[in-house]
């Protein structure tokens, strides 16, 4: 048998019959990295649009961030503190005496099409970012920038009307747009414009062709400064919408990156021969969400007896497959205002059904309740009957009810649940104000559980006052501690992403949760 | 020949305008909501997610956009995919070709499988070899194509790789010639042709052995046979002709799929064409495209039924002189 007969066979046998044939074998190191050769990244959605604030799409906006650099970029340091940043078209940066101003110093850029990147592009690029015109979904990381001054064409200082911890992320959220292109759009247009026409980018690389529904292939930016250019030449995304056909294609290696693959099939890929698996964080958290504004759930007592009572260790394993974990409470365990020392709930069933009998609630008038989600998430479904019989072995009747994501969404804006299973995503901006403070009751915020605590209130305004993370992370901690107690959710898990790349890819980092391809600079194909 | 293509077309007017009403009908009625298919579980300030609707007119009355959409469709503009950021007509103009490429190749492929299949039943009826390819023919038919896609994959694009798996190009082909790329672009589109061709053609093939066993019982043939023609000649000259009536009009029929596309095949292969394109505007709640597919799909229906009248018309000189077929 050739060696291609027995990857061909390998292959096919992993595919079929979810073979044992290599294990889980990472590639082996090479001493340098090479440069050159096409990285074929698979996709099973395309990208919607070429502009980084009107895109909906992640695929779209991570790879926009490639083509289009920030003032500084994230640094995938932020377990105990604020994330740091490294330099992109910001040379360098400091703060005014009295901390409002940020003034940015640009290092010597230019865009691909040779104009360079000046002070002026960053302030039409914050003019565009609060456009309600343009309505940027990410608008709130700019809300305390007052005013974005061009000092010279390459100065900038960014005015905040106070002062706060995540000044610096604020500031440089968001890819710099060159002004002499996209000026040329009015703000009113931006979101009916079909932007693949730009080809110009000041980053590693640049969209060299787009087929929709097809392919996406970004070139080497050739005047991309040396210390930082990628290490391949060319990037190629291949649009495949079935995550299985991907995988098929992992194993026959004619796809070298996947960065979606779904927790039931990683067992199976990652058995496969020459493909590693890089399980990395979700930046989300799902959970139950008790309206407080009904009875019984307005008593913090019973909606701890009812957490105590969902195993949710069981749900993360039987139907994440293990790919997350519980969660303690609103703050991801990987966000650096976490509290590592803060325990989630136990799972102690006999603990809450004496505090439910406590309540009146027995065997003779059971708690009964309906928990909705939104039809179609399969595993949130799975969680609305998981949790049916795990409150069924205390006597707490519950009947799971799906609806779509509209009628989904009204009934819980007017109120009319008892229960639902949701969850949050954050992409780097954790507004807890909008969730937990008793001021944010829909419509003027998302407080659906009617949650009112002067607790949380307390350690929400002391959050918000906090001129230093040090400050910040111990209001963020009481605030975990309140929440925790008080238990307007029940926190179920933080979900886990899984990656998976082929024999050929070698330089594969993911230190961004929320953006996987952040490294793409240094990924490069052994030959 | 000619009143009747100006009859169809006048009559095609209310009908196309029944089937975009009924879609709109199905599509606002439908569960789902475009704007947690656009925003998902993002914390979204309120406000922003009521402009972000605004921008799209997702805001207005069902009735406002429906009118809103027929006007400006009478004028050409068949409106913004808000799923893929892009006039529809651009994201029709880039599908279209694709689609039509691999539903000609199955359309074409089907044909020559089925009478070549049809024929080879009717050399001996009830023999080993009709019995064998009725039985083929009976399980292709009745498999569905999504497991028939992904067989073929396993079988021929990674066990014994001979075509790829996925695709139209083949990466980096943008560079080549022009010939280089139309055989790449012929090769990757072998595999999805054959599975959507292999299930129609064992029906046409079926349509082939009935029709071909009917004429070789007819008068012609065996005033042939008494002519002394062989049993192949009578077959292929004689019989088959006459046979294929029943054929075109089937071909006419699948015209309309060339357009609209083979959803299931599409999907597996990551073929971008109109299948794929209608399938994730309807997870989407894109309306616009979903109403412009719709419109594509009816247009073709009505037209590829009038293409097959007049095909049949001219291969079957019966038809021509107003005879009636079923005597």
């Amino acid at each position: 048998m050739s060696p291609i007969d027995r990857r061909v066979a390998c292959a096919l046998a992993a595919a079929l019959l979810a073979c044992a044939c290599g294990g889980n074998a990472a590639p082996p190191p090479a001493a340098t990295a090479q440069r050159g050769g096409t990285l074929v990244i698979g996709a099973t959605v395309d990208a919607d649009a070429w502009n980084e604030y009107v895109s909906q799409q992640t695929l779209a906006v991570n790879l926009l961030r490639r083509i289009y650099l920030r003032l500084a970029q994230e640094q995938g340091d932020s377990q105990d503190h604020p994330p740091s940043f490294a330099p992109q078209l910001a040379a360098s940066w400091s703060f005014s005496e009295d901390g409002r101003d940020l003034t940015f110093t640009l290092r010597q850029a230019a865009w691909s099409d040779g104009t360079p990147v000046t002070a002026k592009d960053v302030r039409f690029t914050w003019t565009a970012q609060t456009s309600p015109e343009v309505a940027w979904p990410g608008v709130t990381f700019k809300e305390h920038i007052r005013e974005v001054e061009v000092v010279d064409p390459r100065t900038v200082r960014f005015r905040f009307d106070r002062v706060y911890p995540e000044m610096l992320a604020d500031a440089v959220e968001g890819g710099i747009l060159p002004e002499h292109r996209f000026a040329a759009v009015p703000f009113a247009e931006w979101r009916t414009h079909d932007w693949s026409a730009e080809k110009i980018g000041s980053g590693p690389f640049v969209l060299e062709s787009w087929r929709p529904g097809e392919e996406i292939a970004l070139a080497r930016n050739p005047s991309y400064p040396v210390p930082g250019r990628p290490l391949v030449d060319k990037v190629v995304v291949r649009i495949v919408p079935d995550a299985g056909n991907i995988e098929t294609q992992l194993a026959a290696r004619t796809i070298d990156f996947f960065e979606n693959v779904p927790p039931q099939d990683a067992a199976r890929l990652g058995a496969t021969a020459g493909i590693t698996l890089v399980p990395f964080d979700n930046p989300m958290f799902d959970y139950v969400g008790w309206n407080g504004a009904k009875k019984p759930f307005d008593d913090p007592e019973v909606r701890r007896a009812l957490t105590l009572a969902i195993d949710r260790k069981a749900i993360v394993e039987d139907l994440l497959y293990g790919y997350g974990r519980v969660s303690t409470g609103p703050l991801l365990s990987s966000w650096w205002a976490a509290d590592p020392t803060l325990e989630a709930m136990p799972y102690d069933p006999a603990e809450a059904k004496r505090i439910l009998a406590a309540k009146g609630f027995d065997d003779a008038h059971p708690l009964s309740f309906s928990l909705t989600t939104n039809a179609g998430n399969r595993v949130r479904e799975a969680v609305t009957l998981k949790i049916q019989e795990q409150l069924g072995r205390i006597g707490v009747r519950v009947a799971p009810r799906s609806y779509e994501m509209k009628a989904f969404r009204e009934r819980n804006l007017a109120g009319n649940f008892d229960a639902y299973v949701a969850g949050w995503r954050f992409n780097g901006k954790l507004d807890l104000a909008s969730i937990f403070g008793s001021t944010a009751l829909p419509p003027k915020g998302s407080n659906v559980v009617a949650y009112r605590s002067a607790g949380a209130d307390r350690e929400i305004a002391a959050v918000s006052s906090a001129t230093d993370w040090r400050t910040a992370k111990e209001a963020y901690g009481r605030l975990a501690r309140v929440i925790r107690d008080e238990q307007p959710y029940t926190f179920l898990y933080e979900g886990k992403r899984i990656a998976a790349y082929g024999p050929r890819v070698r330089g594969v980092r993911i230190d961004v949760p929320s953006d996987p391809l952040a490294g793409l600079e240094s990924f490069w194909i052994a030959r | 020949m000619l009143r009747l293509v100006a009859r169809r077309a006048l009559s095609a007017i209310p009908l196309l305008a029944f089937v975009l009403t009924l879609t709109f009908a199905l599509l606002e009625a439908a569960p789902g909501d475009p704007a947690a298919t656009l925003l998902g579980d993002a914390p979204v300030p309120p406000e922003t997610r009521a402009r972000i609707l605004a921008a799209y007119g997702l805001d207005r009355p069902p009735l406002s956009r429906y009118v809103s959409w027929m006007t400006s469709a009478a004028r050409g503009d068949l409106g913004w995919s808000l799923s893929r950021g892009r006039p529809v007509t651009k994201v029709l103009a880039a599908a279209l070709p694709p689609t039509i490429g691999l539903g000609g190749a199955a359309l074409a492929l089907q044909l020559l499988l089925g009478l070549a299949a049809g024929t080879l039943h009717a050399v001996r009826p009830g023999g080993a070899l009709d019995r064998w390819l009725s039985v083929a023919g009976l399980v292709l038919a009745s498999v569905p194509t999504f497991w028939l896609g992904l067989m073929a994959i396993l079988l021929l694009a990674v066990a014994v790789p001979l075509f790829p798996p996925s695709s139209m190009h083949s990466v980096g082909a943008e560079g080549w010639g022009a010939p280089a790329r139309a055989a790449d672009a012929a090769w990757h589109a072998a595999l999805p042709a054959l599975v959507l061709a292999s299930g129609s053609a064992a029906v046409v093939a079926r349509f082939v052995r009935a029709g071909l066993l009917r004429s070789l019982g007819e008068g012609f043939a065996r005033a042939a046979r008494a002519r002394g023609a062989s049993h192949g000649r009578v077959l292929l000259r004689h019989a088959l002709p006459a046979a294929a009536g029943p054929v075109i009009t089937l071909a006419g029929l699948q015209l309309p799929f060339l357009v609209s596309g083979a959803v299931v095949v599409e999907v597996v292969f990551g073929w971008p064409g109109m299948g794929r394109v209608t399938y994730d505007a309807v997870l989407a709640q894109d309306l616009p495209v979903v109403l412009a597919s719709v419109l594509l799909a009816t247009v073709l229906v009505i037209a590829g039924s009038l293409l097959a009248d007049v095909g049949l018309a001219l291969a079957d000189p019966r038809v021509r002189a107003g005879a009636p077929l079923v005597r």
